[in-house]
């Protein structure tokens, strides 16, 4: 081999993922060529720096919250002892996390939620909220078409998602009132927004909240405001659609306009 | 022992080979990786958290490199609520460390590509450290560190992958979706732009 068949195999070799032949044909090589095995003593250095950053590194810090109370005993999943901070888009995240949960207790207290209670006490752990929720709701995850056969009619978000979220995922819950369909819709920064759609006459998810209701893009909406974003429910064709975790009463439009132009021959 | 090697036409005439073949092969083996994942799908708090220290700094240490300290950590934090989002998808048809680490080079890919930072407006990767360190090492670290902050992120990526964290061709074949070929080129690519930074020009 020749120094330059050698210097292109070289990063290869180092890392140990040449074939038999090759890496003896590099040996050969290197032993008597002091240009490739500089090179190989570079890669080598190369390491040991890297190495040695990766030292330096700190441990991850864990910032208390200075805002939420630390959660008991009973909850030990890992974000009870790795206090989530409360910033940007994570704040969302885990709002939405939570708020799903608070929603859940619609089972133990017939469609009466006491949202700010659960807020506060899922704060911690909204992926442990999150499986919660679904599994007190006997739910589970279900495709785009799975869920048509479960629920007898045709969401609109799995089906044919608005442009400005992607749908990360979707779960048949059986919620007092109804089966319901969740949908877990992602923003473009990553941010969670959840949506629930189901075909019955909306029930009161928020009865102790302050709520407005308003048009919206001509349509009557009821909206509350939760701590950092707002939730909102509309009637649309036969369906009900509840939104929770929007930022603006722009974003609440966008879901408004889309969802009434979207497949008007949904059944 | 003779008899059984009467083999595969005998094992296989209908019917019988279940049995057989019972016989001849061990029992699978149930990892404790898949006893653990097991319990973290089953929702147990303890398992989830296992999980989670058990990852959790070598993610981090990545994401420093990768989005820079004042990120890293809402990213890694990210990254955790992905995986026990996700966790029930998990196939085990390969480690759990490499799906995570998948998972955290997507987060970390997704998030300098959303922000598309330029490459005059490097990370601020440096950590506060207090060790005494002699002489060139210390110019040779920081300029690594400075190289790396500005190496494009799909080659950076896979040189930390490579060099921290060890990963083989075929793990990082994993965790980034490409070919152990790809894989290669870029570990090559990384290493000669990080090589001229560090040890000036190749002759």
């Amino acid at each position: 081999m020749n120094c330059p068949e050698v210097g292109s195999l070289l990063s290869i070799y180092y890392d140990g993922e040449l074939p038999a032949d090759k890496r003896i044909a590099v040996e050969v090589h290197v032993e008597n060529c002091p240009r490739c095995a500089a090179e190989l003593a570079e890669l080598r250095r190369l390491s040991e720096l890297a190495a040695s950053l990766a030292e330096v590194t700190q441990p991850m810090p864990s910032t208390p919250s200075a805002r939420r109370p630390q959660h008991g005993p009973a909850a030990s999943a890992w974000f009870r002892a790795h206090q989530l901070r409360m910033v940007a888009g994570l704040t969302t995240a885990v709002v939405l996390l939570i708020l799903i949960v608070g929603l859940s207790s619609l089972r133990a207290q017939h469609e009466h939620v006491d949202l700010a209670g659960y807020w506060k006490a899922m704060a911690v752990d909204p992926v442990q909220a999150h499986r919660q929720f679904v599994s007190r709701f006997d739910g589970h995850s279900v495709t785009a078409d799975a869920a048509y056969h479960e629920v007898g009619f045709r969401p609109r978000v799995p089906d044919c998602p608005p442009d400005f979220v992607r749908v990360d995922s979707n779960y048949v819950l059986n919620m007092p009132c109804c089966r319901c369909i969740q949908s877990l819709c992602r923003r473009e920064d990553g941010t969670l927004v959840v949506v629930f759609e189901h075909a019955k006459d909306q029930a009161d998810w928020f009865p102790d909240q302050p709520q407005v209701v308003m048009q919206c893009a001509g349509t009557e909406c009821r909206v509350l405001q939760l701590e950092d974003d707002l939730a909102a429910s509309w009637r649309c064709g036969d369906r009900t659609l509840t939104i929770v975790g929007l930022r603006t009463m722009d974003e609440l439009t966008q879901w408004v306009v889309w969802s009434s132009r979207s497949g008007v021959d949904n059944k | 022992m003779q008899n059984r090697v009467t083999s595969l036409p005998a094992l296989t005439r209908g019917g019988r080979i279940g049995r057989r073949y019972d016989a001849v092969l061990p029992r699978p083996v149930v990892t404790k990786e898949q006893t653990l994942l097991a319990a973290c799908r089953n929702g147990d708090p303890l398992a989830q958290e296992q999980i989670y220290e058990s990852h959790r700094e070598k993610i981090y240490r990545l994401m420093i490199r990768m989005v820079g300290l004042e990120q890293a950590e809402d990213l890694t934090q990210q990254v955790f609520l992905k995986v026990f989002q996700k966790i029930e998808q998990f196939q085990g048809n390969a480690a759990l460390s490499t799906w995570i680490f998948r998972i955290a080079a997507n987060e970390s890919l997704q998030y300098l590509r959303r922000k598309s930072r330029r490459p005059e407006f490097p990370l601020n990767v440096e950590p506060l450290d207090h060790r005494p360190v002699v002489g060139k090492q210390l110019e040779d670290r920081e300029v690594l560190a400075h190289a790396l902050a500005n190496l494009e992120p799909d080659l950076r990526v896979v040189f930390l992958l490579r060099e921290v964290d060890g990963l083989s061709y075929f793990e990082l074949a994993k965790v980034l979706d490409i070919a152990e070929g790809t894989v290669a080129s870029r570990l090559n690519r990384a290493r000669r732009l990080l090589r001229e930074c560090v040890f000036g020009p190749a002759n």
